[in-house]
């Protein structure tokens, strides 16, 4: 019974010091810093978090050169975080001239950026909303009714203009104007400056996917036409007229609403866009 | 000499310019006890939990608290110096203060660690609701916390701190901190019963009988080394454990014999149940009893309750160290330190018991973030059947060592530290107090091993393959 007893006192102090050997093992290499959380944690606000997945739903932003203010966006957002008004500009274009998108009660779904029909919404792969970060593009509400503040176009050029400048190269009216309008203490974010603005990095990124998908979208109806004529003519030459919209219809209902009133903007604003987007930010 | 320790006496004489007053006496006890241990361990206690933090995160792989740092106290610190400028200007010179680069590193280093989360958490403690059941047995209840820590800080008194700093010089030191630290006991039972929940009672229950339980061990381990050191008494016990030369180590008490090691161990496993600590937190267990008797206590109740716990791991690291491993003395030869005057020499001793009692708290830490809680019957059961057990088995091979030895002798007085006498052992005998119960142990553990269990692959070449 004794011999049992110092087994029972062996064992247990064997099995006290494996566990604290690898548990101190565990403390050595996290002091250290090799392997482990200490390296492998980021600590995010302080330094930049990578972008995980292609399909990284970050910001919800507008290109206001494509948008035709249909409303598409806002019917089928879920939430109601659009705010836009729109008016005639000399072409007799539909052109936003307010396009708030209120991103505290943005859900990131990315339902308006598919219901979309001119492309002018898309999401950027970034995901930085810290007001305190360098790229500070964020409008924030100090008070309920900065909501309902309208921008305009030469207002955001001027508030995209200020907010990229260092604070305090600013003079004191341009100080007091861009306050009244951003709060860096971030009571209420409620857009990226109304109309929505990309980096010079992220447009291009936007019109390459948006390229992408149109090509991908001409090569999906182009294949789903010629396999509707090889049906159409492997089928019969004689009732024609009645299965060929039919067979046309169905495989290229996705492709066909955008195409057709997405081309004739999608087309003319392309190079439009572009141009337009360089300079201004 | 009024038995408040030679610091106490030199400055009530120096205060009252002769024969001290009890008014001196008291700016005397203040200024050396009580304001120190309150400066000494309030912050030493928050700053463990910190150090806890730290180390869970560290042992779990994660990076723990690295944000707060130093800067929030600090401008706190500005505003009160500079409380006669306006805020702006206040805020401009701390901003150039902080703008130095030594100190924007310190508080760059400082929010790594985390250091200013303890204030935080004071604060927080401080401003949540105080709040009494409407169950609860009011002056039981409010009571509890004060004594459960006033049972963490009485111990304190008896515990030497240098040659100069102890608070109660006294024959029963040892017999008065095992005693005092019961009152614990009480708090905790008051805390369960007063809450009016069957939590806390549950907790509460669970505590005493642990905490009963565990005061055998813990008192036949002092009592094994108050056989050896043949007095109860702290400062004489610190003072035995004293060897001239470079090698003081070997005149500490856990070298001395195996069986003294047994008994240092026992201490601090009973020690770690003691303190509620993880493996030994039923009382307080978070997942079956909702924190036990904690469970009804908020805001600065609660934080009085964390303190006695922290204040007592710090208290049983510091019996450990003055019992088993030399007190305050340092392990490397204590004649340096000894010589010099009483305002070095008091600090270097001071801090000297600080490493060794933060080498304690640190072990307790890694215990707690490694090893799962026990039940109850096992945690009775590792009382009364293995740790008694092992500290009677000592405590007989302890009085035969000093059968053996035959007698004492007086070590050389130096210094303060007065060699109390101690047993008589010829270096041989040092050898044999060791080899013989190692041997027999060694050969009981093999012997356990071949019945019982896997023998291990050495020792199994070694019997000749036979398992």
């Amino acid at each position: 019974m004794i011999l049992a007893w110092i087994h029972d006192v062996v064992e247990a102090v064997q099995s006290c010091v494996s566990g604290m050997r690898t548990t101190g093992r565990f403390l050595v290499e996290n002091l250290r810093g090799e392997g482990g959380a200490m390296s492998a944690t980021r600590e995010y606000p302080e330094q930049p978090a990578e972008v995980v997945g292609d399909r990284q739903r970050g910001h919800l932003v507008n290109d206001a050169d494509r948008c035709i203010v249909c409303h598409a966006c806002d019917t089928v957002c879920p939430v109601d975080c659009f705010k836009m008004d729109g008016e005639r500009d000399g072409d007799n274009k539909m052109r936003a001239s307010r396009f708030d998108i209120d991103l505290s009660k943005c859900i990131y779904c990315g339902l308006c950026v598919r219901a979309c029909p001119t492309d002018s919404l898309s999401m950027t792969r970034t995901f930085e909303m810290d007001p305190q970060h360098e790229g500070k593009r964020f409008l924030f509400r100090r008070n309920s009714k900065q909501v309902d503040v309208r921008f305009d176009a030469p207002e955001m050029e001027r508030l995209h203009a200020l907010a990229a400048q260092p604070r305090e190269a600013l003079s004191a009216e341009d100080r007091a104007w861009l306050d009244a309008r951003i709060d860096d203490r971030g009571q209420h974010l409620i857009g990226i400056y109304g109309l929505g603005f990309f980096t010079p990095e992220q447009k291009a990124e936007a019109d390459a996917a948006r390229e992408a998908k149109k090509k991908a979208k001409d090569a999906a109806a182009a294949a789903a036409k010629a396999k509707a004529a090889a049906a159409a003519a492997a089928a019969a030459p004689k009732p024609a007229s009645v299965p060929a919209p039919a067979a046309g219809a169905t495989p290229a209902a996705p492709a066909a609403p955008p195409a057709a009133p997405g081309a004739p903007p999608a087309t003319k604003s392309g190079p439009d866009a572009a141009s337009g987007g360089s300079p201004t930010p | 000499m009024n038995g408040f320790g030679y610091a106490v006496d030199a400055l009530a004489a120096w205060l009252a310019g002769g024969e001290p007053g009890w008014i001196a006496l008291t700016i005397a006890v203040l200024a050396v006890w009580v304001v120190p241990i309150l400066l000494l361990v309030f912050p030493i206690a928050a700053l463990g939990q910190i150090l806890e933090r730290k180390i869970a995160a560290a042992i779990q792989r994660r990076v723990g608290p690295s944000s707060a740092g130093l800067d929030g106290p600090l401008r706190f610190g500005f505003r009160v110096l500079l409380f006669f400028l306006p805020r702006a200007r206040q805020d401009r010179i701390f901003a150039a203060f902080c703008n130095l680069r030594p100190v924007r590193s310190l508080l760059l280093v400082s929010r790594r660690l985390g250091l200013g989360q303890f204030v935080a958490d004071g604060i927080k403690m401080l401003g949540k609701e105080d709040i009494v059941p409407t169950g609860a047995d009011g002056i039981v209840f409010r009571l509890a916390p004060y004594l459960a820590l006033a049972g963490a800080f009485l111990p304190f008194c008896v515990v030497p701190f240098g040659q100069h700093l102890v608070m109660l010089e006294t024959e029963v030191a040892a017999l008065f901190a095992i005693a005092v630290s019961g009152i614990v006991v009480v708090a905790l039972k008051m805390a369960g019963w007063g809450s009016g929940s069957k939590w806390s009672l549950l907790g509460g229950m669970r505590a005493v009988a642990q905490l009963v339980s565990y005061e055998v061990p813990i008192g036949l381990a002092v009592g094994g080394v108050v056989l050896w050191c043949g007095t109860m008494d702290l400062h004489a016990i610190v003072g035995q454990q004293y060897e001239p030369g470079v090698f003081s180590l070997l005149g500490w008490n856990v070298v001395q014999s195996p069986f003294l090691a047994t008994l240092a161990a026992v201490f601090f496993i009973a020690g770690l149940a003691e303190c509620q600590r993880s493996p030994f937190d039923m009382a307080e267990a978070e997942s079956e009893l909702v924190s036990g008797f904690n469970t009804e206590y908020s805001g600065l109740r609660w934080g009085l309750f964390a303190m006695a716990e922290y204040t007592e791991m710090l208290l049983i690291g510091a019996l450990l160290a003055t019992l088993f491993f030399g007190g305050y003395q340092s392990p490397i030869g204590e004649e340096w330190i000894v010589g010099l005057p009483v305002w070095l020499e008091v600090p270097i001793h001071g801090a000297i018991l600080g490493v060794k009692v933060v080498t304690v708290f640190l072990v307790m830490m890694w215990i707690r973030w490694t090893l799962p809680r026990f039940r109850v019957d096992q945690v009775m059961r590792l009382s009364w059947l293995v740790l008694v057990p092992m500290c009677l088995v000592s405590m007989f091979g302890l009085a035969v060592t000093l059968l053996a030895a035959g007698g004492t002798h007086a070590g050389e007085a130096f210094g303060r530290v007065a060699s109390r006498p101690r047993p008589d052992l010829h270096w041989l005998g040092h050898l044999a107090a060791w080899a013989v119960p190692v041997a027999i142990g060694a050969c009981l553990v093999v012997m356990a091993k071949k019945k019982h269990g896997q023998v291990h692959p050495a020792l199994q070449r070694l019997t000749g393959g036979r398992s």
